[in-house]
């Protein structure tokens, strides 16, 4: 029995393997036909001359220029004794990264890349004796994320949060520093304000049901109005203080090992009065001693109001765009009214105008700091733009989210903050960031109104007979700085909307 | 909904030609910054005026400058960070310069220590305001003196610590050599100074046609002129000397023997605090008596324990109180030449020959030297 064999016509040849060479590329790309040839000559001998200029130029620079002024081109005039303040900052920094890391990211291979990414680039901008704490911030950082990936998954969210909601207020006690206050009993009513708040806390959390310690609050509130002037404002802050730790603890008092915590909150309170009365004014006067604002300078400044350009523009940008949605016409009209005045305005009227008016329209016995009028601008500015970017991802949301939310029993506030809110700004994360992008380089505006950023500072060093004519040096390492800060957050911006799954179909 | 939004369009165009009018009204045909200044002095002359009893925070009125200072324990200064040779930034992250040193003399004048100063860099925008509102006690930031300054702006200027004038830079080989050879040269100057407007106006009264560069950065205008896209630079003679040493083949360059405009440079106070005025002035005088009298810090203590000249030992406080008059302490000038020296050392330390930036002092020598130094009596 002879098998019939299939003719080999019938089978499929495999398509010929396309053997790569360097040769058969170039000659295939570049030389054939005719007109390539005549391309690559032309371009290749562009390249030669911008490669040839560019090299002769940087080999023959004077890059001793960047670090002889790397700590001003950083810092500014920031008193060099108080420099470890702002290692202090980025140390801690480190922790928090790391922290939250461990918290919302979990992933060990990616924690390394980024975690070794972040202290050596800062290592690579900082100077003199701060640049010894990449290896600590590495460190505390791997520290933080190790601390925080054992904690039960809840309680990670709350202390991360708490941390960063902490971090801007000690960052900007470390640069700053402090000054004894001018009020005499100042000792007293800081221990007063920080006892009501533990205590307040405390009882949150241990009595979570009882309800009358809103009466306690209360009556403080009422006992400011009747108490001597000195105290007025203390009282007042310390009952409105109260009143929000006590809502938090009973918040959060169902959490697992919170009651732990707020025994380690209680401990705290003894050292945190053994440190106003006996640590507080010894150290406003040596280690801690006051910064004057006009000594922020270099990147600082820019980071500085970078930071607090979107944190107070985000939720304001917000605010005006729920606004101009509104149904109640004068919010509306206001909102409308806010946003095309300052978007019609270039960014460096407004900065004058905050800069040289602002401080005209005040009555003459107010001042406020420069630094925090050009934030002031940064804010406004910022927000009108920011609204707008919002209100795109709110007029993206279908109808029947809405109709949904109600028709479930929602309020009109739970369902912009847990239906719409989320997924617009989700939506509007890749425009937001790149808002972001767009403030931080906008930042070196400021120069114009005479702040020293880092390109004042920039502006400055050209100016030091010793280094005059050196400004492509310099100009060209501001621009790397601002090219790598802007491209670390883009990139952060992508691994964030690729864990949001956005632009993923639904 | 589209007719409302052009409504708004219509209020606002209505607005601006309502600015625009008043501008006109109240202006002529100045720049629009020094609009921007007057505007600011109008507004602020009504709230001062109406706050004045109330005990503000803003010094007024004699003797509550020199108070505010010496409550705050240090001097504020408005600086220039970025002139060569005057004000900028070290690489300790430190203040230097001529100007710097003068506010270090004034601080030493008051404090008896020339640290007790702390420096606003300022715009030259911003400059007239932060005095006006009280941000910095004293301005000493290359600001030219004027009428209009002097009066409108609500500033005093105490005297000048430099004077200097507007010049003009030229190639060798361009062949110009008088101001009417630049007929149809390319010009570079930086914008928004009075030099810009000197330019426009000796162009004007001259009748001669020339192209104007305007640069808002000076590196970009040098950049400029370096690279031959002007045929000239200007800008006030100290910075042209300065600057040449600077350039690629600074022989192949020639200063214009030609000045035309004033520009005294000296420090600045606010209008109607006359004690603070003194302090300022004299400090600068104490320099100036100083090098006149060859007292410098290296020599002071030994002057002081020798000298026979009256004008010295009443100047250094061995006789008479002419501290207490100005309502410091005696030892006052004396703190300024030990802390921070006389003019010459204040010259020679910024902008001698041994300075990158040496300018020939010209007419900054001593009276007695064919120059306009000159101090009255310390009597």
């Amino acid at each position: 029995m002879s098998t019939v064999r299939t003719t080999t016509s019938s089978e499929t040849l495999p398509p010929p393997t396309e053997r790569f060479s360097l040769l058969g590329w170039v000659y295939k790309n570049l030389l054939t036909p005719w007109y390539n040839l005549v391309l690559t000559l032309i371009s290749g001998w562009i390249l030669y001359v911008i490669v040839r200029g560019t090299l002769t130029w940087a080999l023959g620079a004077r890059w001793e220029v960047i670090p002889a002024n790397l700590r001003i081109l950083m810092v500014g005039s920031y008193p060099g004794e108080f420099l470890w303040r702002i290692g202090a900052a980025i140390l801690l920094l480190g922790w928090t990264v790391g922290f939250s890391w461990g918290v919302w990211v979990r992933q060990r291979e990616r924690v390394v890349w980024v975690l070794v990414a972040l202290p050596v680039g800062l290592a690579l901008v900082t100077a003199g004796p701060v640049r010894w704490m990449w290896a600590g911030t590495l460190a505390l950082a791997l520290a933080g994320w190790a601390v925080s990936r054992r904690l039960p998954e809840r309680m990670g969210t709350v202390l991360g949060l708490l941390l960063w909601a902490l971090y801007f207020p000690a960052f900007v006690l470390l640069v700053r520093g402090w000054g004894v206050p001018e009020t005499p009993n100042w000792k007293y009513l800081a221990a007063w304000q920080v006892t009501v708040v533990t205590f307040s806390f405390v009882v949150g959390v241990w009595w979570s049901r009882v309800p009358w310690v809103a009466a306690v609050h209360a009556g403080m509130l009422v006992a400011s109005f009747l108490a001597p002037p000195g105290w007025r404002g203390a009282l007042l802050l310390s009952a409105v203080l109260g009143f929000l730790a006590w809502q938090v603890a009973r918040r959060y008092a169902h959490l697992e090992g919170i009651k732990r915590f707020s025994l380690q909150v209680g401990m705290a309170y003894i050292p945190l009065l053994v440190f106003i009365f006996f640590a507080y004014e010894p150290l406003s006067q040596t280690w801690m001693a006051k910064v004057e604002s006009a000594h922020w300078g270099g990147m600082l400044l820019n980071l500085l109001i970078t930071v607090f350009g979107i944190m107070f523009s985000f939720p304001l940008g917000v605010l005006f765009a729920l606004g101009r949605r509104s149904s109640l016409p004068v919010i509306r009209l206001f909102s409308i009214l806010y946003i095309e005045f300052i978007r019609g305005v270039p960014f460096v009227t407004i900065l004058f105008m905050a800069q040289v008016m602002f401080p005209i329209l005040l009555p003459p016995e107010m001042s406020v700091d420069r630094v925090v009028r050009a934030i002031l601008g940064v804010v406004l500015f910022a927000a009108a733009y920011m609204a707008e970017n919002v209100r795109g991802g709110l007029q993206a949301i279908p109808k029947g989210q809405y109709e949904a939310a109600y028709a479930l029993g929602l309020t009109t506030s739970q369902t912009l903050l847990l239906i719409i809110l989320p997924q617009a700004l989700r939506n509007v994360i890749p425009v937001l960031v790149g808002q972001f992008i767009g403030l931080l380089k906008d930042t070196t505006l400021v120069t114009i109104v005479g702040l020293l950023d880092i390109l004042g500072v920039a502006q400055s060093v050209l100016s030091n007979p010793e280094w005059i004519g050196t400004q492509r040096e310099v100009y060209l390492f501001v621009a790397l700085l601002f090219w790598v800060i802007s491209y670390g957050m883009s990139y952060a911006s992508r691994r964030l909307e690729k864990a949001l799954g956005i632009g993923e179909t639904r | 909904m589209r007719r409302k939004g052009l409504w708004f369009l219509f209020v606002g165009l209505m607005a601006l030609l309502l600015l625009a009018a008043c501008q006109q009204q109240a202006g002529g045909q100045e720049g629009a910054v020094k609009e921007i200044v007057k505007t600011v002095v109008v507004t602020v002359e009504v709230p001062a005026e109406g706050a004045g009893e109330a005990g503000p925070a803003v010094p007024q009125g004699y003797g509550a400058t020199l108070k505010a200072v010496q409550e705050r324990g240090y001097l504020i200064c408005g600086v220039n960070a970025k002139v060569p040779g005057f004000g900028f930034l070290n690489e300790q992250g430190e203040y230097q310069g001529f100007d710097i040193d003068f506010c270090r003399a004034v601080a030493a004048a008051i404090f008896g220590d020339p640290t007790k100063v702390e420096f606003r860099p300022l715009s030259a925008k911003e400059r007239f305001t932060a005095l006006q509102t009280g941000e910095i006690d004293v301005l000493i930031r290359n600001t030219t003196w004027t009428l209009t300054r002097d009066t409108e702006v609500g500033a005093n200027f105490v005297h000048t610590t430099f004077y200097d004038g507007q010049g003009f830079i030229v190639r060798k080989d361009s062949g110009i050599e008088t101001l009417e050879d630049l007929e149809g040269a390319a010009i570079c100057v930086q914008t928004g100074t009075t030099t810009e407007t000197n330019l426009r106006d000796v162009l004007d009264a001259h009748g001669i046609e020339a192209e104007v560069v305007v640069y808002d950065d000076v590196e970009a205008g040098w950049a400029a002129y370096e690279e031959g896209r002007c045929d000239a630079y200007t800008t006030d003679k100290s910075g042209l000397v300065a600057r040449r040493t600077l350039l690629k083949n600074p022989e192949e360059h020639v200063i214009l023997d030609v000045t035309v405009s004033k520009e005294p440079l000296g420090p600045v106070v606010r209008h109607g605090d006359d004690q603070w005025f003194d302090i300022v002035q004299w400090t600068v005088f104490a320099t100036f008596y100083a090098e006149e009298a060859g007292v410098t810090s290296q020599n002071v203590d030994q002057v002081k324990a020798e000298t026979k000249n009256p004008r010295v030992r009443s100047m250094l406080g061995l006789e008479g109180d002419l501290g207490k008059k100005l309502g410091l302490s005696n030892d006052w000038a004396y703190n300024i030449i030990k802390h921070v020296g006389n003019y010459e050392e204040i010259y020679n330390r910024n902008l001698g020959p041994d300075t990158p930036t040496y300018i020939p002092r010209g007419l900054n020598k001593l009276y007695t030297e064919g120059g306009l130094l000159y101090s009255p009596p310390f009597k």
